[in-house]
């Protein structure tokens, strides 16, 4: 009786264990495929045999979906969050008498944290998040794949996100002062010493730079996803999930990495 | 949507975008003075202790350059650099001097003392620095002040164990204290306690509440008679007392004499002539009171 319950508890460890290295090795496998196709992808960035004319017009097309469309919305929340958060700042500056240091805090935290995560999940999912289906589309007829759609989709995350996210921190400021300046008197010396003189290159620097690589992230799991798919049967809530976790997952540790050099 | 007007639409927006790029990091790289000159100034310090790269070098208030460098010489002094523009550097003139501030609170910073009118110093000379630390400087005010707190508290002390021992003056004086205080709480009243009778108290809070009453009717007395009147019916008042005392005697001897009613006939007759004129002394003067209140013209009064 010992001995059949102790060969039972064997076979259990064998398995979990057996279950768990596969597990590794599938995961394993799947970052090394990963990081495969897009030094592939990546090395034919900088060919300039790459870019044909059917590329550069894909690019504008990507470029007109995920920025010119929702630019209305950009602005609406640029607005938004611009005459709150601002004017929320120069109120405290006024009634607390918070130091220069705390103001430059709270100014850099507007353009090296908010701006660019506002605009990078609303890039995921205004845009990135449905490239994986739209890439299965493509995939059938088109035999050159990563000239003609992942680079010009990578190119698009790269460069717009940045200058959007730029272009969102401008649209807070200006927000801010014109919210600042009716409610409570402030001129533009006064916003420029208080707020403006807070931002430095190096934050617009970090801006750019960080913008950048979320930018890659956020387009460049949809894009293997949706080539590595194979089958016609797959649970599309389950790929969308899955595909979100890794995304979040991987700027969140760029952004305490980005954090971690900033502050 | 043709594919010229969507070029076109992209074209903007890129444009718009790259344009507010370049203005803001245009706007940020002159903020910084990356474009600037910069003149490089050396000054020393014996401790790195609260210095550190960054830290603003202020004239008045206003900052105008930033320490770039910090090095630890062989001699054990740490070398530092700052920098300051072409617009600030009319500060730097000879005969300068830094002060190293370390405030109590804040985060310290370098005050340059600029000798006004003085030649601008030439570019990468040492300038002098004094050291102003406020800790330090609070803790070497507050010394004596401590030791003078550290004598007030010993004095105190000796105080307080002198007055805590039972011989002391204090100690007598609770002492006694403590007794008046039991003989209070002993006592009905406090002006038992005074008097040290009983029927004295009780009689004097007779004599009170009384009071009230007879100087009501004094105040109606009072009210109509004349200011003068009083000294003459208060020596009146006197000879009545004095009149009524009198026959209080008399009455005495009439009641032993009454005792002895028969044998002593002579004696009683004589006593009851005495007590007719005393009788008839007093209504005089009782009939010249009255008529003194009925007529307030004739004040005066004869004796009798």
């Amino acid at each position: 009786m010992d001995i059949s319950n102790n060969k039972k508890e064997s076979v259990l460890i064998k398995q979990f264990l057996e279950n768990t290295g596969e597990k590794v090795i599938i995961y394993l496998i799947e970052i090394y495929e990963f990081i495969v196709f897009f030094l592939s992808c990546s090395s034919k960035v900088f060919s300039f045999n790459t870019y044909s004319e059917k590329s550069i017009n894909f690019l504008f097309e990507q470029i007109y979906l995920s920025v010119v469309k929702k630019l209305s919305i950009y602005l609406f929340f640029a607005i938004l969050f611009g005459s709150t958060l601002i004017l929320a700042i120069i109120s405290m500056a006024i009634n607390l008498s918070f130091t220069e240091n705390i103001i430059k805090l709270l100014t850099s935290m507007i353009i090296n944290e908010l701006s660019p995560i506002f605009c990078t999940i609303f890039f995921i999912l205004t845009y990135s998040l449905s490239s994986h289906e739209k890439i299965k589309g493509l995939k059938k007829d088109n035999d050159k794949l990563i000239e003609t759609i992942y680079i010009p989709k990578i190119i698009n995350a790269c460069i717009t996100l940045p200058l959007i996210s730029l272009f969102f921190s401008s649209i807070v400021f200006i927000s801010g002062f014109i919210v600042s300046s009716f409610y409570f008197k402030v001129d533009f010396l006064t916003y420029k010493e208080l707020v403006l003189s807070s931002i430095g290159f190096k934050d617009i620097l970090f801006l750019l730079i960080k913008t950048s690589i979320f930018g890659f992230i956020a387009i460049s799991i949809p894009i293997y996803f949706g080539h590595k798919k194979q089958s016609e049967v797959y649970r599309y809530t389950e790929f969308i999930i899955k595909m979100l976790t890794i995304m979040l997952s991987l700027i969140i540790i760029i952004e305490l990495l980005f954090v971690m050099i900033l502050y | 949507m043709s594919v010229s007007r969507l070029r076109l639409k992209v074209g903007i927006l890129v444009l718009l975008l790259l344009l507010n790029a370049v203005l803001i990091i245009g706007y940020t790289l002159v903020k910084d003075g990356i474009f600037e000159k910069k003149y490089s100034y050396y000054f020393s310090s014996y401790s790195a202790d609260a210095l550190n790269v960054g830290m603003p070098v202020k004239v008045s208030g206003f900052t105008i350059g930033q320490v770039d460098t910090m090095k630890l010489l062989d001699d054990g002094t740490v070398k530092l650099s700052f920098t300051v523009n072409e617009e600030n550097q009319k500060w730097v003139s000879q005969e300068s001097l830094l002060m190293i501030r370390k405030p109590l609170i804040g985060s310290s910073y370098i005050i340059l003392y600029s000798a006004i009118g003085n030649p601008i110093l030439e570019e990468g000379s040492t300038i002098q620095t004094l050291i102003s630390n406020d800790i330090n400087d609070l803790v070497l005010k507050l010394e004596p002040i401590v030791l003078k707190m550290e004598n007030i508290v010993n004095s105190v002390d000796k105080i307080t164990t002198y007055l805590a021992k039972d011989d002391s003056e204090l100690m007598k004086t609770v002492k006694n204290i403590e007794k008046f205080s039991e003989t209070l709480a002993k006592n009905k009243s406090l002006l038992t306690t005074i008097t040290g009778d009983k029927k004295a108290t009780e009689s004097f809070i007779k004599t009170i509440n009384q009071l009230p009453l007879l100087v009501n009717r004094f105040n109606n007395i009072s009210s109509d008679v004349h200011k003068d009147i009083l000294p003459l019916f208060t020596q009146f008042v006197k000879q009545l007392g004095e009149i009524a005392k009198d026959i209080e005697l008399k009455l005495k001897t009439l009641d032993g004499v009454v005792n002895s009613v028969g044998s002593y006939d002579k004696d009683l007759i004589s006593i009851k002539d005495q007590i007719k004129v005393g009788i008839s002394k007093s209504n005089e003067l009782i009939q010249k009171v009255d008529s003194i209140f009925q007529d307030k013209k004739n004040q005066k009064v004869d004796l009798p």
